[in-house]
């Protein structure tokens, strides 16, 4: 797949009282055209700092992002206006206008764009509110509707230029569960039906499970682990990121170490992904080898509708390194924990 | 009573009150006509703005505030000169124009200013990363957000404008103010200083009210 969109060695520093406070060390990315890509961190990580220096609400203070083939350091102010139509973004506050209603806001970069007719601007307003469920709010100001409708609206408005690369400032987190639901389910059938390419941040491991296809974990300015969701989701490398998968999984690793302390037997974590969820192979392998297991702990779920299951047993009998070659002729990933 | 009415000049106040008026709503033009342009600079040019230029906005700042703070009654007299050279005259209703939009324009641009100043940060990021021009991002969102702000503003001015009108017709505007001081206090005809009074009230009263009105017609919030 091509890269998109790219950071090359870019770092960035806010001016703040006659110094430079750094924001991002040495970031280095790449986006490819068509994928979901989630950035996590905690607040004060620069996730905000991060996506802002793709269109260039801010300038980075040294390196190159590169867009669509074209380093913005080089553009000059027209270029970076045209090349900013083609990147939507919607924020976490929504940012409508509130003098205008629900159809103006939409409209608004296409007037700004100055590309289209009158009547243009309006067959295209209405399909885009018929594209985000809005087709009967249109006259509607964004202080009567609810915050997953001005989301929506806000979603509109980014892909009123038809966008290369939509921005997603928090775009859910001042969103209640369900609506988070739903306009994550709106991202995601925008993503596949346009083939639009998203960049997201959160702080929400939930988010980057159900949406994105890769994954940037920053901490203090730093991307601390880099890859494609179901790996740093089922396999985190660093503190960082186990600390989010663990939040979201309401998960505690350190009881359960202490829980496995009185387990007898040898201690093994399996992960099973797509449709290996669902076959019975741990019964098979009891079939076929003397051994004999119980499940200690584990979690089966989705990554973005791709199933998954990580389960620790603990595994008792006389064929048990058979068995895990058995596993792992069968591309289940086999991990001795004791 | 009907002898009181009856004592009352009602031709000359009638004429006071068309004078006030037309004094009223041609300086309350040009105030806005340059004090929205200037108070737009203001905003743009301030700390952390999109146009952000330091030296310009403290001169531009210093200026406001000297026009400011300069006594309304000093401004007329020390403007009077400067007055005959730009208009002709420094007498009637068109003399008294200059010295009151150079009273009101500063003060209307600082009240732009704020109004601007109140609009939410990401109206004017989410208008940038539209691909927005300046220009665009200024009439497009931020006076159409800051309206009801601006409005509010120029309710403000149009009652101080009320007052200075009164201050110059004593220098030869004319108008309500003109004729409160000759008959009041230079004849000690005390009614008339009332009627005159009542209807400077009444204006102040009928601005706010209308100002009020386009006000809530206009928020959105
Ligand atoms: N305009 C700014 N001026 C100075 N410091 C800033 C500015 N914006 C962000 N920062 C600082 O940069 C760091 C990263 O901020 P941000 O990108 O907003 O993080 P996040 O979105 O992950 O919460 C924080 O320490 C924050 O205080
Ligand atoms: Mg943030």
């Amino acid at each position: 797949m091509s890269s998109l969109l790219a950071f090359h060695n870019v770092s960035k520093s806010y001016r703040v009282n006659d110094a430079l406070v750094p924001a991002l060390h040495d970031i280095n990315l790449s986006v490819s055209q068509g994928e979901i890509y989630g950035v996590i961190g905690h607040s004060g990580a620069g996730k905000s700092t991060l996506i802002r220096l793709i269109n260039l609400l801010e300038r980075p203070t040294s390196g190159s992002i590169w867009v669509d083939g074209q380093n913005l350091m080089e553009l000059n102010d027209q270029a970076l206006r045209d090349m900013r139509r083609k990147i939507g973004m919607i924020f976490q506050h929504f940012n409508l206008l509130s003098s205008k209603t629900v159809a103006q806001n939409i409209a608004f970069p296409l007037e700004i764009a100055k590309c289209y007719t009158a009547d243009e601007i309006k067959r295209r307003v209405g399909a885009l509110m018929d594209r985000v469920g809005l087709g009967d709010q249109a006259h509607k100001y964004p202080a009567q509707l609810s915050g997953g409708q001005k989301q929506r609206v806000g979603i509109a408005r980014a892909l009123a230029n038809e966008p290369r690369v939509l921005l997603c400032d928090e775009a859910t987190s001042a969103l209640d569960p369900q609506t988070t639901q739903s306009v994550l389910r709106l991202l995601n059938e925008i993503n596949v039906d346009l083939k639009l390419t998203i960049v997201l941040i959160t702080h929400e491991m939930n988010v980057i499970r159900s949406l994105c296809d890769h994954v940037a974990v920053l901490d203090g300015g730093r991307v601390m682990e880099e890859g494609k969701v179901s790996d740093v989701f089922l396999h985190p490398q660093h503190e960082t990121s186990r600390r989010f998968v663990y939040e979201s999984e309401a998960w505690d690793e350190s009881t359960i170490a202490a829980a496995f302390a009185h387990v007898k037997g040898k201690l093994v974590r399996l992960t099973f992904r797509g449709d290996k969820t669902y076959e019975p192979v741990l019964s098979s392998a009891m079939r076929e080898h003397d051994i004999e297991f119980y499940i200690v702990s584990g979690r089966i779920d989705k990554i973005k509708n791709v199933p998954y299951g990580q389960l620790v047993i603990s595994l008792n009998g006389k064929q048990i390194d058979e068995a895990l070659a058995y596993f792992r002729a069968r591309e289940i990933r086999v991990e001795e924990m004791r | 009573m009907t002898a009181i009415l009856l004592n009352i000049p009602w031709a000359e106040i009638g004429e006071a009150t068309l004078d006030t008026l037309l004094m009223l709503s041609l300086s309350l033009a040009a105030t806005v006509i340059i004090g929205l342009p200037l108070g737009v600079m203001l905003f743009l040019t301030g700390k952390r703005q999109l146009l952000e230029q330091p030296i310009f906005y403290k001169v531009t700042s210093f200026v406001v505030n000297l026009l400011r703070s300069v006594p309304f009654i000093i401004l007329l007299i020390v403007m009077m000169p400067l007055t005959e050279i730009l208009i002709g005259t420094s007498l009637g209703v068109r003399g008294s124009i200059p010295p009151l939009v150079v009273g009101a324009a500063p003060f209307f641009a600082r009240l732009v200013e704020t109004a601007l100043r109140e609009v939410d940060r990401g109206i004017i990021e989410a208008t940038q990363s539209m691909g927005a021009t300046t220009r665009q991002i200024v009439l497009g969102a931020l006076i159409p957000e800051a309206l009801p702000g601006i409005i509010a503003g120029v309710t403000v001015t149009a009652i101080a404008l009320v007052s200075y009108t009164a201050m110059s017709g004593v220098v030869g505007g004319g108008g309500l103010g003109d004729l409160s001081v000759r008959y009041g206090y230079h004849r000690h005809q005390n009614d008339v200083m009332v009627v005159t009074v009542f209807l400077l009230v009444v204006l102040v009263q009928l601005l706010q009210m209308f100002g009020d009105r386009l006000v809530l017609k206009f928020s959105r919030r």
